[in-house]
Parts: C-alpha cells; sequence; structure tokens
C-alpha cells in the first residue's frame, strides 16, 4: 500500500503532462504533484487504458469516457496496480496462448456441433416446409433469364411432356404435380427445381434419339424431386450462406446458382433408382437413360465444351451398367406417339425462329 | 563530404514510434472473436473488430505513451443497421424497380434508373471510404486527446470519382497524379486536437516509378485480349483446330497473366515512392518526418505478409498485423517535436456512429 510511483498526469485538455506520483490508497488513486496538489481518482470508477506491454508501464483514467489519462511508470507496476485495484483485472481482455488455444477447442467444438446436428435441422427444416413456398421458389429459379434462354411454348409439345410427366409420377408420392418446362439453347441438360418444376433444355431433346431417352432424363429428374433433392440443395446452399455472410459480412446472391451445383453420388444413385422405379410402372423401357448416357459419354470424347447433363450428372461407373441390365417386369409401350414426339422436338421452333 | 558528414551526425537522432504487442494475445482476440461470431450468427464481427483494433492501437506508442482505440463494437454495429435501412434496403429497391420497369419492356427508364443505382453506388463507395478514416480517427487517442478528419465525405466522393475518371481516360497513366491529389485532400484534413497536419508534394517525381509496372500492366492486358480475341475467332473452325486455338490461346493468357504479376511486384517500388514523398511532404506544427524506405525492402516486406498469410491459412494473421506496426515504427522518422502545452482538444469533429457505409461496400 505504500508504494508510490513515478507518474505523469494528462489533464485532457492539453497533450502536455505534468510529473507527479501515483500512490495506490485503500479506495482511491492519489496523484500527488511536486507543489502539494493532490488529486484522488476513485477505484470504483478507474478504468484501464493500456496492455500490459512489458509490465513497467500502467496508463489509467479516471472513468470510461473521461479523457484524462495517467501513465505511471516502474518495475512492475502494472501487476502491482492490477493487485491493487482488483476491478482493474476484469477489464483485463483475456489473452495468451492458453486463451487462444482453448478458443480454438471451443471453434472446433461448436463446428463438429453443428455438423452433426445439421442433418436433423435439415430434415426438420425438409418436414415443415410451406410447399406453396417451395412451388414459388421454384417457379422464379426456372425463370430466371439470366440463367436460361427463352421459354419454349409450343403448345403440343409442352402438354406431351406434362403427359409423360404425368405417366411417370403417377403413385410417386409427389407432394405437388410435376411441371415441365423447355428452354432454348444448345446445352444439353435437364435441371429439378422445388416445387416439381422441371426444366429441359431444347439441346437435350434434340439430342435425343428416341422419345424413351427423354422419359430417362425425365424420370431421373422427378426421382430427384421424389428424394427432394432441390429443397435440401436450397438449405445447404442458405446455410452455407448465412456462415459465410455471417463471417464476412458480404450478402452476395445464391439465386439460381444453387441448379448448376452437383448433387453428390448418393443423391445421384437415389433419383436413378427412383427413376428406374417409376419407369417400370409407367411401362417405359428403362434403356432410355443408360443410352442417354452412353451416347453423351461418346460425345464428349471429341468435344472440347464439356457437355452439360454429364457436367452435373457425372458418369457413374456402374449406373449404366444398372440401368442396361434392368429388365421391365412387365410389357412397355412406347414413351410418346409419334405425332407426340414430333410436337416436343417441335416445342422451341417458334423460339429458335 | 566531410562537411555532409558533420551536418548529419549534428542533426539531433530522429524520434520514432515504438511497436510493441505478442502475436498469441492477439491470436486469442481473433479465435475469440470468430467462435463468438460463429455463434451469434455474424453480429459479434463488430465487437471482434473492435478489440482487435483496441490491441494493435495499444501495441503502438509514442514519447512512451501508447496510441488508444476508444471505438465500440455498438457503434459498429448501429451505424451497419442504419445504413442498412437508409442506404442499402431503398438502393436495392430502386433497383429493383428498375429491373422491373426493364423486364415488362420500358428499355429507357428502367435502364436509366438501373444504371443510376449504379452510379450512386460507385459514389457511395467512395463516401464509404472517407467515412471509414473518419471514423477511426475520431477514436484514436493519444494522452487523451482526440485524433480527427476533417473535410466532407461528399468532397472526397467527387475527387474519387473524378480519379477514377481520370484514370481510365489516360489508361493509368494520371495514377501518381491522382495519388498525390486524394492524399493531398485527406492528409490536409487530418487534425490531433487543435494541431493540424499540412501535407504537400510533387506528383512528378513519382510518374518514373510508375512508368514501368504502368507499362507492364498495359503490355499484359493487350496479351490477354489478343488470346481472347484468337480463342473467339478459332470457334466453329471444327474440333481439332478448336482445340489448338484455344490450348494455344490459355498459353497467351498465362503469358499475360506473369506479366501481370511482373507488374505487381514492380509496384511495390512505386508504393515505397509514394510512402517516401508522403511522409517528406507531411507537417505537423514544425514537426517533419520522413520514410526512408526502399523498393526493395517494402517489396521483401509485402511478399513476406503475404506468403505467410496463404501458407499458414490466415493462423500468422496476428503476426503479420504486428509486423505492419513494426515495419511503421521503424521506417517511420520523426524529426522535432512539438509544443505540447498548444496541442489542446479538439471539441469539434466528433462522428456519432461508426463506419457504416464502409461495412456496406468495402
Ligand atoms: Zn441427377
Amino acid at each position: 500500500m505504500s508504494e508510490s510511483y513515478e507518474a505523469t498526469l494528462y489533464d485532457g485538455l492539453s497533450a502536455a503532462g505534468r510529473a507527479c506520483v501515483a500512490a495506490p490508497t485503500i479506495n482511491a488513486l492519489e496523484i500527488r504533484f511536486p507543489d502539494g496538489d493532490v488529486i484522488s481518482w476513485p477505484y470504483a470508477t478507474l478504468a484501464l487504458v493500456s496492455d500490459e506491454g512489458d509490465g513497467n508501464r500502467v496508463v489509467l483514467a479516471p472513468g470510461r469516457d473521461a479523457d484524462e489519462r495517467l501513465t505511471a511508470t516502474g518495475p512492475g507496476v502494472f501487476r502491482a496496480m492490477l493487485a491493487v485495484v482488483p476491478s482493474l483485472g476484469d477489464q483485463q481482455p483475456t489473452r495468451g496462448y492458453r486463451m487462444a488455444a482453448l478458443t480454438a477447442g471451443a471453434i472446433v467444438a461448436v463446428l463438429a456441433l453443428v455438423w452433426a446436428g445439421y442433418p436433423l435441422i435439415k430434415d426438420g427444416l425438409v418436414a415443415v416446409f410451406p410447399a406453396a413456398w417451395s412451388n414459388r421458389i421454384g417457379a422464379e429459379m426456372v425463370n430466371d433469364e439470366a440463367m436460361f434462354d427463352k421459354p419454349c411454348t409450343g403448345a403440343a409439345g409442352l402438354a406431351a411432356l406434362d403427359d409423360l410427366a404425368e405417366r411417370l409420377s403417377e403413385g410417386a408420392g409427389l407432394r405437388q404435380p410435376i411441371t415441365v418446362h423447355v428452354r432454348a439453347g444448345d446445352e444439353v441438360n435437364a435441371f429439378a427445381a422445388t416445387g416439381g418444376h422441371v426444366v429441359l433444355l431444347d439441346g437435350l431433346i434434340q439430342q435425343a434419339a428416341t422419345p424413351d431417352e427423354v422419359a430417362g432424363v425425365l424420370a431421373h429428374e422427378i426421382g430427384h424431386v421424389k428424394h427432394r433433392h432441390p429443397l435440401k440443395r436450397l438449405i445447404d446452399v442458405a446455410g452455407i450462406q448465412l456462415i459465410v455472410t455471417g463471417i464476412s459480412g458480404d450478402v452476395g446472391a445464391v439465386g439460381t446458382m444453387v441448379l448448376m451445383l452437383n448433387y453428390g453420388r448418393r443423391d445421384e444413385a437415389q433419383a436413378d433408382s427412383a427413376a428406374l422405379e417409376l419407369l417400370d410402372k409407367a411401362g417405359i423401357r428403362a434403356n432410355g437413360l443408360a443410352d442417354f448416357f452412353d451416347r453423351m459419354a461418346e460425345k464428349q470424347k471429341d468435344r472440347i465444351n464439356f457437355t452439360g447433363f454429364l457436367r452435373t450428372h457425372p458418369p457413374l461407373a456402374d449406373r449404366s451398367a444398372l440401368m442396361h441390365g434392368h429388365k421391365p417386369p412387365g410389357a412397355t409401350r412406347p414413351a410418346l406417339t409419334d405425332q407426340q414426339w414430333k410436337d416436343v422436338r417441335a416445342v422451341c421452333q417458334p423460339v429458335r425462329e | 563530404m566531410s562537411e555532409v558528414l558533420e551536418a548529419r551526425i549534428d542533426a539531433p537522432q530522429p524520434d520514432r514510434l515504438k511497436a510493441g504487442g505478442d502475436g498469441g494475445n492477439l491470436l486469442a482476440i481473433h479465435l475469440m472473436g470468430l467462435l463468438l461470431t460463429l455463434v451469434t450468427l455474424g453480429i459479434y464481427r463488430f465487437w471482434w473488430r473492435t478489440n482487435v483494433r483496441r490491441y494493435l492501437w495499444s501495441s503502438l506508442s509514442y514519447k512512451g505513451d501508447p496510441f488508444e482505440y476508444t471505438g465500440r463494437g455498438l457503434e459498429l454495429f448501429v451505424g451497419f443497421l442504419i445504413v442498412l435501412v437508409l442506404v442499402v434496403a431503398p438502393l436495392m429497391g430502386v433497383y429493383f424497380f428498375g429491373y422491373y420497369l426493364l423486364k415488362s419492356g420500358d428499355l429507357l427508364v428502367g435502364g436509366t434508373i438501373m444504371g443510376g443505382t449504379y452510379l450512386v453506388m460507385f459514389a457511395l463507395f467512395g463516401a464509404a471510404i472517407y467515412r471509414v478514416m473518419t471514423y477511426r480517427l475520431s477514436r484514436t487517442k493519444w494522452r487523451g486527446i482526440r485524433a480527427a478528419l476533417g473535410g466532407s465525405a461528399f468532397k472526397y466522393t467527387g475527387l474519387y470519382m473524378l480519379s477514377l475518371l481520370l484514370q481510365v481516360l489516360t489508361v493509368g497513366l494520371a495514377t501518381p497524379f491522382v495519388t498525390i491529389m486524394v492524399y493531398r485532400y485527406i492528409l490536409n484534413n487530418v487534425w490531433f486536437g487543435s494541431g493540424r497536419l499540412t501535407f504537400d508534394a510533387d506528383w512528378k517525381p513519382l510518374f518514373k516509378y510508375y512508368i514501368g509496372p504502368g507499362i507492364l500492366r498495359l503490355v499484359a492486358l493487350v496479351i490477354m485480349g489478343f488470346a481472347i480475341y484468337q480463342i473467339n475467332q478459332a470457334s466453329g473452325q471444327g474440333d481439332a483446330a478448336e482445340r489448338a486455338a484455344v490450348l494455344q490461346g490459355l498459353g497467351t493468357i498465362g503469358i499475360g497473366l506473369l506479366v501481370l504479376l511482373m507488374s505487381a511486384i514492380a509496384m511495390y517500388w512505386y508504393w515505397a515512392a509514394v510512402i517516401r514523398t508522403i511522409f517528406a511532404g507531411m507537417e505537423f506544427e514544425g514537426v517533419r518526418f520522413a520514410a526512408p524506405v526502399t523498393g526493395g525492402r517494402y517489396a521483401k516486406f509485402m511478399i513476406v505478409n503475404f506468403l505467410l498469410v496463404v501458407f499458414t491459412q490466415y493462423i500468422a494473421y496476428p503476426w503479420v498485423q504486428l509486423r505492419i506496426l513494426r515495419f511503421a515504427a521503424s521506417n517511420i522518422e520523426i524529426h522535432g517535436e512539438p509544443d505540447f502545452t498548444k496541442i489542446s482538444q479538439n471539441t469539434a469533429l466528433q462522428p456519432r456512429f461508426g463506419e457504416g457505409l464502409g461495412e456496406a461496400f468495402l
């Protein structure tokens, strides 16, 4: 208690200091000047301004918003002052390597918890997600003009595709009927969005040799819809976005990019087996999808630009074999009539011209 | 020669800032910030930033007294919310209104509105830079005396747009002129208490440092533009020819990137010259400054910083932050000493809220 330290007082009005001595007393810090003046700063409001540094300096203020500063110097003055005024210790931010290690451990624990709990949260969200919202979001996605070319409007072709989709999804237990959209463009690809919206690109229709191939691709996309992959992926992306935005503060758009991301291997396999089931029920040859994959892979060999469907649906080694080896349980009939197939191939005719 | 030597010996040793700080402590602050930011879904970010600044500011001292950062996380948070509600939301509303008009066929009005919002966003970007500097200086104290940035974000925005325009029109050659012009505005508005910083410098000596990297960059852009043109030309010439052209084009782009990298490295010599010029041109209440940093040392410093951050996946970031303080402390010379009795508290120039605009646009 009798300890005192050389110090300089800055009065908060000028940058010039006054030499003094800082002496801790029972409940206030006394600042004594050579001319006999004494100022007293109560411990109750005393604020710690400086860091520990080398420990031989401490800067204090009489209150958190005060402009006055007292810089006391002397061996070990920082610790000594903290020992006398315990409330200063609370103002010292938690620091040190041990703290760093503990915090790093806590971060890992939080991430692990999120990682482990995430599938449960996701399943819960999928279960309660209103159908009307899925539908709105899906419609928004497939109508994104930055993403797709113009919608194709050939009425007969669209009706034929809707019939095919209805035939395929009968008894599949979908929450919403499938809406098939066709978009112009040369890319060979197809997408499933939320709310049962499925997009076929005209390039895919033009590259397909038979209606069975289109039916196969459509069944695969309906398989994604059945397993609610679009909504699950949307939730994934929203979750990642939330974390990225939270940390970086960057409010970027996710938007339709969601459609361009690959599904995982497991999702693709699920969609494939659902497709087989749907095709069987509808009495359509399952070879269509396999033929389509094979031909796309063949084409890809001598082209520089990737074929879209293979980019978003990476060829799985056993996929084609699985489908080729599949025997339909009953009699089959063509996916579309000749007239319907003509209409479907012409669905983008008005837009192309 | 001996005369010069004597003059140097006679001149009093320059004063310097002193940099301290401990990387482990700063790492702990960063990790705690990251943890709480994760847990609060991002809201703690503002307090994280505040804690880091408090540590960095206090790690730098002059004449034995540390600098202080007195900003609060809450100020940053409130500033962010204000900008979100008063600036970002209305701007987005207007933008989407323009988009809606455009989609419903009114190309002229819709396009004008959308272009206008882009222009406003550019201007706000300039204003944001100035607001951030204003806030940080106003929350900087030394010996209990506040610093401040006067001037107006509005004027700075004009200067910012003008400098962008000049740089575009001169394919970058106006950069030295623009650099000095912008610093002249900022630095002449810096206050510490009642003391004011003044700054003047000539941009012309900087030009010879800029011309090398400036030309290299133009060359790189021309090379890459040519490569893209080549690739475009080749499309539709048949598969084999197309593939060959694309490969060749990619090779050319690689060369362009290499030249661009060389230009970026050569720019360190320019920035070192800018630092020397700026410190030589400043005066504060009779005190002069110098920062005799060479291009080579500055390049090494910056490249090491970059490598430290990249190779440790940001774990070394706290050490890099402290390295920057040490680099400043060891390179800035302070010649002379102000009359501290004449520097009093400045009660004007106090922004109320945080750096909201910066939060939204930087
Ligand atoms: Zn798929």
